[in-house]
């Protein structure tokens, strides 16, 4: 079985009730809104956009509110598979990918939308073979959907001299969208191709013609089927684009020089380092290379952030993020013989390439006796194509520790490739550190940062999902993910609570051990951390809506420090639910809802030909407790139908109701829902066919 | 001389030869390894069917062939309490009263009790039924002479030799002792001594095998030589020479040279899987240049669809698609694509996918390893034996191989060069990553294998090292045996409808080519052209071997190997699908794929019912499963199914077009239809059967009888088979 239908088989099994934030004792629905395809999923600065998302319990939906305050949107309508709203985009947007959240009655979900400096336009189809390819002007941003046995084909004029970015965002917005670009000159030659940009699965091609003329590019899926979840933006142009960043820290209190690689860098005017713009000194410039300079101040707390550039009327920002930092940063001197290692203090942070198959960086420092020292690698967590493999020896040279990564990586967990471990040095000495590839791959995107310091307990708070709905009257679970570092070995309590009285403080300690997860195949795996469930019991009385909720967590080390932190959330995206799109720190969000006596799974869509009987089949699930069965209505039956047997007996999960047309129904296409218990089922569908032909 | 002192006097060279002279015995000293071994080989009784079985038979077991004379003389001596030998009366011992059938033995009798074989094992057990000393020679080397022999007339006779090398230097006479197995025992009878007696015309191999070493030799029955009068027809190129040089000893004539329309048919197929456009085939057809032909090669090797049927066919050898998915699928076809497209040398590429890692999306070459969801470095060794040099190493798993020299060593050796190898998986892929160490334990010596190169020495993996990076060095060397013969084997299978040798994945001494010679010189210019797949093709392409017509004559009417004549072949899956939709003028769809996209394009691995029928590989296991054999379900998806009636019928296909084009007659239309799928234009005579019903049947029913004349077209053996 192919690893992706294995996870996704798993996922349905298993692991959706472990970390979707929602457990109790009877499962209990999702009543939220879902979102399975937006469109389109970005528009430029400045601009209106009608954007169609398209997805499940939308019928509630009363907003859509952005992070940035500069973006506003106004739903025009609501319907149980779609919500259509008018999204104003301010000029003063940062360029970049913006959280929004989709709230409704029963709960809200988190989406992200793309904002651009450059013009964007809905591809117009058909555009699937190259003779159809859609012209465009460059530079522009053009959306897209791959749908079942779809191909896109754009076609542009290019000249030697120019280097054309082209860049697909999809996975990264949440869509499904595997992508594959190919570049074709006018005679139909592939020359070309990119299907994963490094880890990333959203497509990226630097393109530099030979011959003036027209090419056409061809955007598709890498797996062999589309629908309108494989949504995408594809911006193309002679824009600047950012290939590597080197050193991969500064020093909180120091200026560092960074070296920044590229495409159409001659454009740049300002280069900015993380969230609060520490802003940098362009020493050099050339099309494919910036020399700048950025102070930190030295307040600066210890994180990370992305480099941005800006030519004024294009904003960038690097995929690879830089660590800012309170140890000395040094660069790696790519020593590549254990012989002959480079000498490191500790602590001391290095940034560094392995730049070809087959290389290793060596390291040497000087270790206390009885000392505790963390050592971690920081590669896929920064944008790095490596998957780091980390070895420890004595100054023999024997070999004290291997680790590829700290915990083996569980599908539904966000990835953890990058190597973490705190050694305690019963003997002082000096000890090597080697750093390479796991598969001995190398090239300018594998880049990594290593770090060796006084091992500093700690601990981190995480949600699995951003957004979670507590029903009035029940009990529901929100779980949280303690990660500990620096050889944290002590509890730590977690807890959640609000400001108002919306439900009671709710706690529970995460003991420090790994929690355990068996999956289909009864293979035990460890978690990166420890789950702790807060069951939250909401009154009946507490008041439906949202709810601002804390979740903080404490401990004291094992050295008497104590320690405080408050839960970020982690925003999922792509097909997979791992992370690999946008994930980014915000507030958690909380909805409070009833939770409905029945939840019904009805079809789209029906049919029954005039003087026949079909059974309409609806799963269903109860919430109610009731013990006796309950009758179900049907609205908007049109004349000439006739229902048997519409009722919800206790305990079933099915409702079947024979509809007959008989032979005063008029042929045509209708709608209907059922209502029961109060609640009523999405429209469906409701065609009536002519009667069949009597065969002669 | 009298046979016995003869075969006594064989019989002492053995040990005669190790031995320093000593007092004189009445009979020479008998070697356990060197003359009583190879009885046991001989009679049958180490065969892989009885007592050389992996369990053995009736409780006694042997080692297969006599690879292994210390377990065979523990077993006879010292197994079962002992009891298989009496010391003081040899002849009541159980390890000759059974193979004389004095007592039941259910392999019967297996030689009697006067012969030499029963005196060597009877002698041997007087003179203590001792083993060899460590010092005693052992076979090096087995030798047959003549490699190759032909017997012409009925009844013919000659006589193999068969020899032995010591390792004291000594080279004996062993005719009499090893065992003769021909592969058709019809074609030529064999004594127990290596005499040859025809029995009908024919070739075949003969295995000779003692001690462990095996050997063949090729026999040949003719009627008659070739006399003077045998006319050889011109050679284009050394790959002629080496083909009619066999012809002529066999006295074969090759059929004439093809025609143009045959020869342009059969070349578009092969090397672009497609048929010759009407234009096209007019402008070859209509062409009075002398080098046509060999400039249309030239055109076609250059074409994309070129390098579309080659990774189609690389992706059949390396096992592109099942267990990678489709994503690693389409990347590794798109590498191979790319390779082939820029004649990359074959060496190279083969050896970036031994040493490749990595995730097996990004780094497409990384998916040669994964051809099980879950890779274990012990099927490496399998994989890479069989796909890259044409070995079958599978039985040497577990024990030496029956029919090859290799060991359980050998396979374990190899094993260990994949030993670090491992998959593990990253958010976005498979990844295939070396560990620090390798942990394959060999079964048979219970320690940690040590790399081994087949037929070679075992190698120390560095600190650090890769040691696949030295694996690749010397299976791409163009010193290696197998690294050329074996790709060169596939591709002029490709081409020429059966391989030098059968099965092209089965390389082994008691499986020789056809025509060892063309093989080497074929593996030779392969490698002196810096392994390049477009010139081995262009050197096939052009020979006048490849370019016979497909139709017998008199003296090559029986020729199956020989190349006599050009050998029909059904068209591939993929081949089928896209003529008949070029005929039809009907495009397949294929999902994910743009429209129009041919069936050569699309990833190995993608689902599609009629090229599943077809034999397109499901790549479950190692040897190569494209089956091009026909099947019921072929023909009745043929006759009956939806995938060709639909594109007959449809309102916008080219016989839809063709109707309705006012100027087009009907005979212009079954020209057309004539040409486009047999490039040839129709006889007389089928033009008048295939007015006829369109005739009689008047405007309305027209449309339909030009569907079922197409329909009958494209299931004609014509149409279904390149010839």
């Amino acid at each position: 079985m192919h690893p992706a239908r294995y996870r996704a088989l798993c996922l349905v099994l298993y692991a959706l009730p472990a970390v979707s934030g929602l457990r109790a004792q009877q499962k209990l629905p999702d009543v939220g809104p879902e979102v399975r395809a937006v469109f389109p999923a970005g528009g430029q600065k400045g601009s209106t956009v009608e954007m169609t998302i398209r997805g499940i319990r939308l019928e509630d939906v009363s907003a859509i509110e952005f992070a940035d305050p500069g973006i506003e949107a106004e739903i025009c309508h609501a319907e149980h598979y779609e919500v259509v709203a008018i999204v104003k985009i301010g000029k003063g947007v940062p360029s970049g990918i913006q959280d929004y959240r989709l709230i409704g009655k029963a709960g809200a979900v988190v989406g992200a939308f793309d904002v651009s400096d450059l013009p964007s336009r809905n591809e117009s189809e058909p555009n699937n073979l190259p003779s159809t390819a859609e012209k465009v002007k460059l530079p522009v941003i053009v959306n897209g959907v791959i749908e079942n046995n779809d191909v896109d084909y754009f076609a542009f004029q290019a000249e030697p001299g120019e280097k054309l970015v082209f860049q697909i965002v999809s996975s990264r917005l949440g869509g499904n969208l595997d992508s594959v670009l190919t570049i074709f000159d006018s005679r139909g030659n592939e020359i070309a191709f990119n299907d994963d940009n490094g880890l990333r699965r959203d497509s990226k091609l630097i393109f530099e013609p030979k011959t003036k003329g027209e090419y056409t590019i061809q955007v598709n899926n890498a797996f062999p089927f589309g629908n309108p979840s494989m949504y995408y933006r594809l911006s193309m142009g002679k824009l600047p684009s950012i290939t590597e960043v080197f050193p991969l820290a500064a020093v909180a209190g120091q200026r560092t020089e960074f070296v920044i690689g590229g495409a159409n860098l001659d454009q740049v005017q300002e280069v900015t380092l993380g969230e609060l713009n520490y802003r940098g000194s362009i020493l050099e410039k050339s099309p494919t290379r910036l020399t700048v300079q950025i102070d930190v101040p030295g307040p600066a707390p210890e994180g990370s952030g992305n480099i941005k550039i800006s030519t004024g009327a294009l904003h960038l920002s690097s995929d690879q993020s830089i660590s800012i930092s309170q140890i000395p940063q040094l660069a790696s001197a790519s020593a590549r013989s254990r012989a002959k290692p480079q000498s490191i203090p500790v602590p001391a942070g290095v940034s560094g390439v392995i730049e070809k198959d087959r290389a290793a960086d060596y390291y040497e420092f000087e270790a206390r006796a009885g000392e505790r020292l963390a050592i971690e690698v920081k590669a896929l967590s920064i944008g790095s194509e490596m998957d780091p493999a980390l070895f420890l020896y004595d100054s023999s040279g024997k070999l004290l520790v291997y680790q590829d990564e700290a915990v083996p990586w569980y599908f539904t967990d966000p990835p953890n490739h990058d190597p973490y471990l705190v050694h305690r040095f019963e003997n002082a000495g000096r000890y090597k550190l080697a750093v390479r590839d796991s598969a001995h791959n190398g090239g300018a995107g594998y880049f990594y940062h290593l770090s060796v310091r006084p091992a500093q307990p700690d601990f981190q708070l995480l949600m699995h999902k951003p957004a979670a709905t507590l029903f009035r009257g029940r009990k529901s679970t929100i779980t949280v993910r303690v990660r500990r570092f620096g050889g944290w070995d002590t509890p730590i309590e977690v807890w959640a609570e609000t400001a108002g009285d919306a439900f009671k403080r709710v706690s529970g300690v995460a003991e420090p051990k790994n929690s355990t997860i068996t999956d289909c195949n009864a293979k035990l795996w460890q978690l990166n951390g420890t789950d702790v469930d807060l069951n939250i019991e909401v009154p009946a009385a507490a008041r439906n809506g949202d709810v601002p909720i804390l979740i903080r967590g404490r401990g004291t080390d094992a050295n008497g420090r104590k320690v405080a932190h408050t839960v970020s959330a982690l925003y999922y995206s792509g097909f997979n639910g791992t992370g690999m799109g946008t994930i980014q720190h915000r507030d958690v969000y909380t909805t409070i809802a009833d939770l409905p006596a029945v939840v019904m799974d009805a079809p789209r869509n029906f049919a029954v030909a005039a003087g026949k009987s079909e059974k309409l089949r609806i799963n269903v699930t109860r919430f109610d407790e009731a013990a006796t069965s309950v009758p179900v209505q049907i609205e908007d039956l049109p004349a000439g139908i006739s229902a048997e047997n519409a009722e919800l007996p206790p305990g079933a999960g099915l409702i079947e109701i024979k509809l007959t047309a008989g032979s005063a129904a008029t042929p045509g296409t209708y709608r209907i829902r059922l209502k029961v218990q109060g609640v009523q089922s999405p429209w469906i569908e409701f065609k009536i066919n002519a009667a069949p032909a009597k065969k002669p | 001389m009298k046979p016995f002192l003869h075969i006594a006097l064989l019989l002492g060279c053995g040990t005669l030869a190790a031995q320093a002279p000593k007092a004189k015995l009445s009979v020479p000293r008998i070697s356990f390894v060197n003359d009583i071994v190879p009885i046991l080989t001989k009679a049958g009784c180490a065969n892989s069917n009885c007592h050389g079985s992996v369990r053995g038979q009736a409780g006694f077991k042997l080692s297969l062939f006599g690879y292994e004379p210390e377990l065979d003389y523990a077993a006879i001596v010292k197994d079962a309490d002992g009891r298989r030998i009496d010391r003081q009366r040899p002849e009541t011992s159980l390890v000759l009263t059974k193979p004389t059938y004095e007592i039941q033995h259910g392999g019967g009798e297996r030689f009697k009790n006067n012969s030499l074989e029963f005196a060597a094992i009877r002698d041997w057990i007087r003179q203590g039924a001792l083993f060899d000393s460590p010092n005693s020679p052992r076979i090096r080397d087995l030798t047959v002479s003549p490699a190759e022999i032909t017997l012409a007339g009925e009844s013919a006779t000659g006589k193999l030799t068969a020899k032995a090398a010591f390792s004291n230097g000594a080279v004996t006479d062993v005719s009499a002792k090893v065992q003769y197995t021909p592969s058709d025992e019809t074609i030529v009878e064999i004594g127990p001594a290596g005499e040859l007696k025809a029995l009908r015309t024919g070739e075949t191999t003969v295995m000779v095998r003692t001690l462990g070493k095996a050997v063949a030799a090729r026999v040949y029955v003719i009627r008659r030589a070739a006399g003077a009068g045998y006319r050889a027809p011109a050679h284009n190129n050394f790959i002629d020479d080496h083909v009619f040089a066999k012809l002529k000893r066999l006295n074969i004539l090759p059929s004439q040279l093809s025609s143009d329309t045959q020869f342009l048919r059969r070349v578009y197929l092969d090397v672009t899987g497609s048929l010759p456009t009407e234009e096209e085939s007019l402008e070859f057809l209509s062409s009075q240049e002398e080098s046509k032909r060999s400039r249309l090669i030239d055109r076609l090797l250059e074409s994309p669809e070129y390098s579309e049927v080659w990774a189609t066919r690389l992706s059949d050898v390396f096992r592109v698609g099942g267990g990678v998915g489709p994503k690693a699928a389409r990347n590794m076809y798109h590498h191979l694509r790319t390779a082939i497209a820029t004649d990359r040398p074959y060496s190279e590429l083969v050896s970036q996918m031994l040493t490749s890692s990595g995730g097996v999306s990004r780094n497409a070459p990384s998916n040669f390893y994964r051809t099980n969801f879950d890779l274990k470095p012990e099927d490496a060794p399998i994989t890479v034996s069989q796909t890259l040099l044409g070995i079958r190493l599978d039985c040497a798993r577990c024990h030496n191989h029956p029919f090859e020299k290799w060991t359980q060593n050998d396979f374990w050796g190899f094993a260990a060069f994949f030993g670090r190898t491992e998959f593990k998986f990253t958010p976005l892929d498979a990844a295939l990553i070396l560990k620090d160490r390798s942990e394959i334990i060999n079964p048979g010596t219970k320690k940690l294998a040590i790399p081994k190169y087949l037929d070679g020495p075992e190698v120390t993996e560095g600190p650090d090292e890769d040691i696949r990076e030295r694996l690749a060095a010397w299976i791409t060397s163009p010193k290696n045996p197998w690294f050329s013969r074996a790709i060169v084997n596939r591709v002029w299978k490709h081409y020429m409808g059966r391989g030098l040798v059968e099965p092209v994945d089965d390389f082994r001494v008691t499986n020789p080519p056809t025509n060892p010679a063309l093989l080497d010189a074929l593996a030779d210019d392969f490698a002196k052209s810096n392994f390049s797949l477009r010139q081995l093709s262009r050197r096939i392409l052009n020979s006048r071997t490849y370019q016979l017509s497909s139709e017998f004559n008199d003296s090559n009417r029986g020729d199956q190997i020989n190349y006599a004549s050009y050998y029909v072949k059904r068209l591939m899956a993929e081949q089928l699908m896209d003529a008949l939709s070029q005929v039809a003028g009907e495009q397949e769809v294929y999902r994910g794929m743009k429209s129009g996209a041919r069936s050569f394009e699309i990833p190995a691995g993608s689902p599609n019912y009629f090229l599943t029928t077809f034999g397109r590989p499901m790549f479950r296991d190692v040897i190569c499963e494209r089956d091009e054999q026909p099947a019921m379900a072929q023909a009745l998806h043929l006759i009956a199914g939806d995938t060709l009636n639909k594109k007959i019928v449809s309102q916008k296909g080219a016989l839809a077009r063709m109707l309705d084009d006012p100027y087009l007659r009907d005979e212009d239309v079954v020209r057309r239809m004539f040409f486009s799928a047999l490039v040839r234009p129709p006889e007389k005579t089928e033009v008048e059967l295939a007015l006829a019903p369109i005739k009689e049947k008047g405007k309305v029913a027209r449309r339909k009888a030009f569907e079922d004349l197409l329909w009958a077209l494209l299931n004609s053996k014509e149409f279904l088979y390149n010839h």
